[in-house]
């Protein structure tokens, strides 16, 4: 068995982490679909990016997620019951992206773990609009795949690199 | 006597989601925004039971439970750790922390519940709506 035959299907753990996070955390069925134009995506205003990082001994990388502020005013609301309109609501917006993030990370460091891959998380950055934080991505994987949930469109992506043993 | 829980979370997201989830069970709520500030809520408050994040800023939960072991007025509050890792790595290592039990977020509420349940009386309030 060759080394690249045990590489992670990024896009397919990517998917699953996402949709099982979205049904536990929101009962929120999420379908997979190919975007027929970019411009179904949210504005850069509009978009809040949540970054997670995987540190491990074989391997290093990230989860990004890219959620519509108004997807995320949505689960603030079913999460904690206040009016997504609220200003405490729209105070929480970064939080609860991150918190997504940070479970979407946690569910795939499990899977990551299944291929001989284990690695911890960072704690959540977020930041407003829809670009990934910029890295020399020579030489890493990627995965990305685009759902759509409650109405709108998210996306997560996973890079990475695996240490050559 | 009415149970304290002492819910230590850095966010404030989880921390109303389960203000929320334990509302209508007579219990005394308190938080805590990372493992420094309830380490010192603890040492106040002397809870019945401590709901402790895993991955916090300032200080993280494995960090906090680990001083919470070594405090003798401490040591035996019962901890149920929850974690965004559910890799059998993290799974174990929590498990040696010696904690009651985890669970692993995303959490379905039922199981949680039923957890805690297993830890402290969960008795519903007269009035759901205090």
């Amino acid at each position: 068995m060759t080394f690249d035959s045990l590489r992670p299907d990024l896009r397919h753990i990517g998917e699953t982490a996402f949709t099982e996070v979205l049904s536990i955390l929101l009962s929120l069925p999420a379908t997979v679909r190919e975007s027929p134009e970019q411009c179904d995506f949210p504005s850069a205003r509009d978009c809040l990016t949540s970054s997670v990082l995987l540190a491990g001994h074989r391997l290093s990388g990230s989860v990004h997620l890219q959620l519509p502020v108004p997807f995320v005013a949505h689960a603030v609301s079913l999460l904690t019951g206040l009016h997504q309109d609220s200003p405490e609501a729209y105070n929480l917006k970064e939080d609860t992206s991150g918190e997504i993030a940070n479970m979407v990370a946690g569910r795939v460091a499990a899977q990551l773990a299944t291929y001989g891959y284990p690695c911890t998380l960072s704690t959540p950055s977020v930041t407003l609009g829809p670009e990934i934080p910029a890295e020399n991505q020579s030489g890493m994987d990627h995965g990305k795949t685009n759902l759509f949930c409650d109405g709108h469109w998210l996306s997560i992506e996973l890079i990475c690199r695996y240490a050559t043993s | 006597m009415t149970p304290k829980i002492l819910s230590i979370d850095d966010s404030k997201t989880i921390r109303l989601l389960l203000a929320r989830l334990f509302r209508p069970f007579a219990c005394e709520w308190q938080e805590a925004a990372n493992g420094e500030e309830g380490l010192a809520a603890a040492t106040r408050e002397k809870p019945d039971l401590i709901i402790l994040d895993h991955n916090m800023p300032v200080m993280d939960g494995v960090t906090m439970l680990r001083k919470l072991r070594d405090d003798p007025a401490l040591k035996r509050t019962p901890v149920l750790m929850l974690t965004a890792e559910a890799g059998p790595e993290n799974l174990a290592l929590v498990a040696r922390l010696g904690v009651r039990d985890y669970v692993t977020k995303p959490f379905r509420e039922e199981e949680l519940l039923a957890k805690v349940g297993r830890i402290i009386p969960l008795i519903p309030r007269a009035n759901p709506h205090p």
